[in-house]
């Protein structure tokens, strides 16, 4: 009934060809085929924002997405946080760094999709108040920091 | 949480959409009311007709009268739209406040008039200005509807037209907390034919209020207190029936209803 | 230069924020078989056929287990803490007659993916005939049918006379306060991976668990394997705050499906498994009793605690009667009895949360202070004065011993400091005329609470210590990390013991070949016994060189010391020996060392909270705008994790009191399945911090730590319901619940106090 699909996505700049199911989620997909395990699932309901990639250019939580909807797309994740964030250097990027710094993470596992969500937002919003951080963060779902932290982190990048 | 099996297609066209269509579809646009209710299996199409590849459904276009958006515009590109700021402030200031940045990237106008949440903003903005979907049917045929009536199986909704206003425009709105869960939301807007005003989450659809925008203009550029307003309210929903859920009761979105007409007149007032 | 103190950066941090750090599902691979339960749709029921025919059928099927399936003599799932006439009720791996909670796992499917699992999951057909759903603890619907009513554990606690102050007390306060479910709720759930061990004849288990250890004990008993074939690893862990304490029957299943059918096994529960079938927290309903004279000196207490337990004993039993035994908090009260009962419902078993019974403790004292306050006109900060235990008592016997604790002693503290330095923080003393001058149609509150809670328990805990081939130290530590930097804050300890740097030193936890026999990481422990098992194995490891080094220079041990992370010989060679070097010389077998770490007793922490609330009274949205935590855990290690903690765990209580609660229908079903229903809090509901920190250190072990990890989420509660109840006292709104307090409950009370016409202005 729900017959495969070949298609062909850019993951973290390497080509993945896969023949999938319409119904997979790219989040399943990223992870699966794509390897890209730094795609976190807290919720599968695009609530937790832990999912966040960027689909061409674009960001979206991946568990609301199909994988077929990604076809001949360009998906980051992640693993292109440095791409992301156009940082030329090597280890921690900026944003990572500061991170570490203000210890705005504990288990980790919302990280990577509040980083790559950041990315973005900090693209767009080169000097955003406070309250658009606050609006920003306002998405993602931390269970551990209690969120200070993570606010201290990102004011200090802007800074 | 995976979805159960379906049919995909994703035609170029409207045309090839509605030849596709059939009992079991479903249309997917932005997806973000859609993809979660497949993962949790709420929703077992047999069929997922998917518009993203679909040409000319991305524009926002002002005509004489109306502000016309097609089916494939994202919340967040209506929210930066000028001519949308211009005619539609209302609009503008309900977008700020519907799901999160990333969400409206993606999800559409039209498909979150249609998923027509109760307590959603744009529904709440489109009761207030007789906001309608413009309907391609399966047979050739076209026409408007309402937001709010039930969409027909072989019908795809191609855009959204709304009256254009030039006033401005207020709205506000409660939350289980802030920026998620929305329970009650007040749409105002100053258009040609004086203030039209809205209300979503008080029914189980968004709701024109004219009873109270007669007060409210009748008051202007004064704000009635609150008690007034929740008359007023009551009796735009005499004959309505009230939304009661999980998330907040019918006595409270009623009250509610009141208070953020209040808030949204008073903001707008201050010109804020 | 000391470590010891500093705020280090995590090393923990490279792989978390790289997206490289392992989790559970990450572990998946394609050759696995994928399991998925099939779980029961009724609160109650009993199962009168379950047909797999349809399911068998499916191509991507592998295959499926029933309780039928199970071997005969298939143990049940463990309560660690029940008293000898605690009723036995414990859960079953697999339903068999009856299911007694929506989610509660009938029969496992195995199959080639995820979304076929899925599928085939939904193809098993079970018959059931519904049966009445008890919702609370006076339901009349009994759930195990040999017993004679629901109620299955009591524990009491009896101080001194307290009848006899009762009897002729200036005045009696009496109140009854209700506590709602909650879900722990962390960012990961749950999920294990069963297979074979390739050249063992072994089996691993990998699951998010904080309890490697005892699940390998579990495991083998209720499976009936030798322990010494199974090996259990924890791998890095997205949050647990106790709902990963806990034995659940996917993990033991997947061991059993890998053994039933010969390969590997992965699971992993979505989200809406989560909120039906994960270990849920907190509910009960407490009444009060206290006895105080003119001057607000509390002379006796008395409570009784009837507690919703869920269908089954979690792997803590006796969770509600921990509350109540230290319901005095830091009060002297020489005179107390409590009573605690649970009985089971038809709900998900109930566990531990992170603070395990103290929060809903607090809660009530702390409401009970206020009200005494208010009732005898004296300041809240004063009256609390004049109830602290003073720093001379210390140590204090409370004359109350619980299971999981032994005898409730407290250590050390100055509990007056901790109360002034948090006044201040929070503006005690300016606060009346903040509240005062509150814009129209807001009110503002503020809301104290003190906290004391065990940490750090023993008995013991074990460390293992070695050179490495590459020349680092590797510790192996029984606590295992679920988010608060155990790693770095080992390393830290050890290298300011050993004085080398903490890059030399590896950490390896969760796993039971490193440590076999360790009780795992909760209770506030994992610093306290873990950083003193490190240290006494670090000693033990420098004597060993020390001896290694001697014998092999042919010289005394006085004659070798140890200095600046290194041997040296007096009056020998200049160059420093490393254990690195030595290992060179001499093989590490000899440079291998374990040790036991056991403290004289739980260390007791504390702190004292303050809230500052405000109340939209048009609306019913409370915010927390400001929020101040003394924190008094001894000393401290690092500092940055510890605030981190305490952060942490003061929004997880803002959350229970503004946004979270578990809800049921009419018949027993979950109506919050999700994060649309149970809602968590966010960055703009995160109040302003001021965190301070007191230092008295614990005499009970030699680094003089105490256990931080709850301590935040254990006040939270109580000072936010204090806040609120300060800011609704002009009218006269009594609060005696830990809430939610969403904006449709406070706008409601507003409108029942003032009147339903009235406009709340």
């Amino acid at each position: 009934m729900d017959a495969r699909m070949d298609i062909i996505v850019q993951v973290d700049g390497r080509q993945i060809a896969a023949s999938v199911r319409p119904r997979m989620l790219l989040s399943d997909f990223l992870r699966c085929h794509g390897r890209a395990l730094g795609v976190h699932i807290g919720c599968g309901q695009g609530v937790c924002g832990a999912c966040t990639v960027v689909l061409d250019g674009v960001p979206v939580r991946a568990c609301t997405i199909l994988a077929v909807q990604a076809d001949e797309a360009t998906v980051q994740t992640v693993s292109s946080q440095a791409a992301l964030e156009g940082f030329a250097g090597e280890g921690l990027t900026p944003l990572q760094a500061a991170f570490r710094e203000h210890h705005a993470l504990q288990c980790g596992f919302c990280t990577p999709g509040l980083l790559v969500a950041t990315a973005v937002f900090l693209k767009e919003n080169q000097y955003p108040t406070h309250e658009e951080i606050l609006a920003h963060l306002n998405h993602h779902l931390c269970r551990c920091t209690g969120y200070a932290n993570i606010i201290a982190a990102i004011t200090s990048v802007v800074q | 949480m995976t979805p159960a099996p379906f049919q995909y297609a994703r035609p170029k066209s409207v045309a090839e959409a509605l030849a596709l269509l059939r009992p079991g579809a479903q249309f997917l646009a932005g997806g973000q009311t859609l993809v979660p209710l497949l993962a949790k299996r709420a929703l077992r199409p047999a069929l997922v007709i998917d518009l993203n590849r679909i040409a000319g459904l991305s524009d926002i276009e002002l005509t004489s009268s109306h502000v016309k958006m097609g089916a494939l515009v994202r919340l967040e590109q209506a929210r930066r739209d000028p001519d949308v700021g211009t005619e539609l402030a209302v609009v503008r200031a309900a977008l700020r406040h519907v799901a999160n940045p990333v969400i409206r990237q993606r999800g559409t106008v039209v498909g979150n008039l249609i998923a027509n949440t109760p307590g959603a903003e744009l529904p709440a903005v489109a009761a207030a200005l007789g906001a309608e979907l413009l309907i391609s049917f399966q047979d050739g045929r076209t026409s408007r509807q309402k937001v709010g009536e039930r969409l027909q199986a072989d019908a795809m909704a191609t855009h959204v037209v709304w009256p254009r206003q030039g006033g401005a425009g207020g709205f506000s709105e409660i939350s289980r907390r802030d920026g998620h869960g929305v329970l009650v939301s007040a749409a105002l807007s100053w258009g040609p034919d004086g203030l039209s005003v809205g209300v979503g989450g008080v029914c189980t659809a968004g709701l024109a209020c004219p009873q109270v925008a007669l007060l409210l203009t009748a008051s202007s550029p004064g704000v009635p207190p609150v008690t007034a307003l929740a008359a007023a309210l009551a009796r735009d929903v005499a004959d309505q029936e009230l939304h009661d859920d999980l998330h907040a009761s019918a006595t409270y979105r009623l009250a509610m209803g009141a208070e953020m007409v209040r808030q949204a007149a008073s903001a707008m007032a201050e010109g804020g | 230069m000391t470590l010891f103190g500093t705020p280090l950066r995590r090393r923990e941090d490279f792989g978390l924020l790289t997206g490289t750090a392992i989790f559970l599902a990450d572990l998946a691979r394609p050759d696995m078989a994928v399991m998925r339960m099939c779980r029961s749709p009724h609160a109650h029921a009993r199962i009168m056929k379950i047909c797999t025919e349809d399911a068998l059928a499916h191509p991507d099927c592998i295959g499926i287990i029933t309780a039928a399936d199970l071997p005969s003599g298939t143990g049940l799932l463990p309560a660690i803490d029940l008293l000898p006439d605690s009723a036995p009720v414990h859960q079953a791996l697999l339903a068999s007659d009856r299911v007694r909670y929506m989610g509660e796992p009938v029969a496992a499917v195995l199959a080639s993916d995820a979304y076929a699992a899925e599928d085939i999951a939904e193809l098993v057909r079970v018959t059931y005939e519904p049966l009445p759903a008890a919702m609370d603890t006076s339901a009349d619907a009994i759930l195990y049918q040999e017993l004679a009513s629901n109620k299955v554990h009591e524990t009491s606690q009896l101080v001194g006379d307290p009848d006899k102050i009762f009897a002729t007390a200036a005045l009696v306060l009496e109140e009854e306060f209700a506590f709602h479910r909650l879900a722990a709720s962390p960012m990961e759930t749950r999920g294990a991976i069963a297979e074979a061990e390739s050249g063992t004849g072994r089996i691993l288990l990998y699951s998010s668990t904080q309890i490697p250890q005892l699940l390998r004990n579990e495991a083998a008993r209720i499976l009936g394997l030798d322990k010494a074939k199974l090996r259990v690893i924890a791998p890095r862990i997205g949050g647990g705050f106790g709902c990963k304490e806990a034995i659940y029957p996917e993990e033991i299943l997947v061991l059993q499906a890998a053994l039933t059918f010969g390969r590997p096994v992965f699971w992993c529960e979505d989200r809406q498994e989560h909120f039906q079938a994960t270990v849920q927290a907190r509910q009960e309903t407490v009444k009060v009793r206290a006895a105080v004279d003119e001057q607000g000196v509390f002379l006796a207490m008395e409570a009784t605690c009837d507690a919703d337990i869920g269908a089954a004993y979690g792997l803590l039993g006796n969770t509600p009667g921990a509350a109540m035994a230290t319901l005095r908090g830091p009060y002297r009260i020489p005179h107390f009895r409590s009573r605690s009962r649970s009985f089971v419902t038809n709900k998900a078993p109930l566990n531990v949360y992170r603070g395990a019974g103290y929060p809903q403790a607090t809660l009530c004292m702390e409401r009970m202070m206020d009200l005494a306050a208010q009732r005898l006109g004296l300041d809240r900060a004063d009256i609390r004065r004049r109830n602290l235990l003073q720093p001379d008592e210390f140590p204090v016997a409370r004359g109350i011993s619980y299971p999981a604790c032994g005898p409730v002693v407290f250590d050390s503290g100055d509990y007056p400091a901790c109360l002034d330095m948090t006044l201040d923080a929070i503006g005690y003393a300016d606060f009346p005329a903040r509240q005062a001058a509150a814009d129209e149609g807001i009110s503002l509150g503020l809301g104290l609470a003190f906290v004391v809670e065990m940490t750090g328990n023993g008995p013991t805990e074990p460390a293992r210590l070695r050179v490495a081939r590459d020349g680092k130290l590797e510790l192996l530590t029984g606590i295992t990390p679920i988010g608060q930097g155990t790693e770095t804050t080992l390393a830290q300890i050890l290298a300011d013991r050993l004085g080398v740097p903490p890059e030399t030193i590896r950490i390896l936890t969760g796993d039971t070949d490193d440590q076999p026999d360790a009780p795992g990481t909760f209770a506030s422990r994992g610093a306290t016994m873990g950083g003193n098992a490190a240290c006494l194995a670090g000693d033990a490891l420098v004597l060993a060189a020390r001896h290694v080094l001697a014998k092999f220079r042919g010289v005394a041990v006085e004659q070798i010391t140890w200095e600046n992370g290194a041997l040296a010989q007096i009056g020998g060679p200049n160059e420093p020996v490393t254990l690195h070097d030595l290992a060179a010389l001499t093989g590490p077998a000899a440079l291998d060392v374990r040790a036991s770490f056991a403290d004289n007793g739980n260390s007791w922490s504390n702190g004292c909270h303050a809230a500052l609330v405000e109340i939209n009274r048009a609306t019913g949205v409370i915010r927390v705008l400001d929020y101040a935590v003394t924190h008094d855990c001894g000393r401290v290690a690092n500092p940055l994790l510890v605030d981190g903690q305490i952060m942490g765990g003061v929004v997880q209580g803002l959350g229970a009191t503004l946004f979270e609660t578990l809800r049921f229908d009419a018949d027993g079903k979950p109506m919050t399945q999700g994060f649309w229903e149970y809602i968590l809090p966010t960055a703009a509901t995160a109040p302003r911090f001021t965190l301070r920190h007191l230092e008295t250190p614990s005499p009970l072990n030699p680094l003089g730590m105490k256990g931080a990890g709850e301590a935040g989420c254990t006040g939270a509660a109580a000072a936010i319901v204090n806040a609120i109840a300060d800011a609704l006292a002009p009218f006269g709104i009594p609060i005696r619940s830990s809430g939610p307090f969403t904006p449709e409950t406070c706008f409601t009370l507003l409108r029942a106090a003032i009147g339903q016409e009235a406009p709340i202005q």
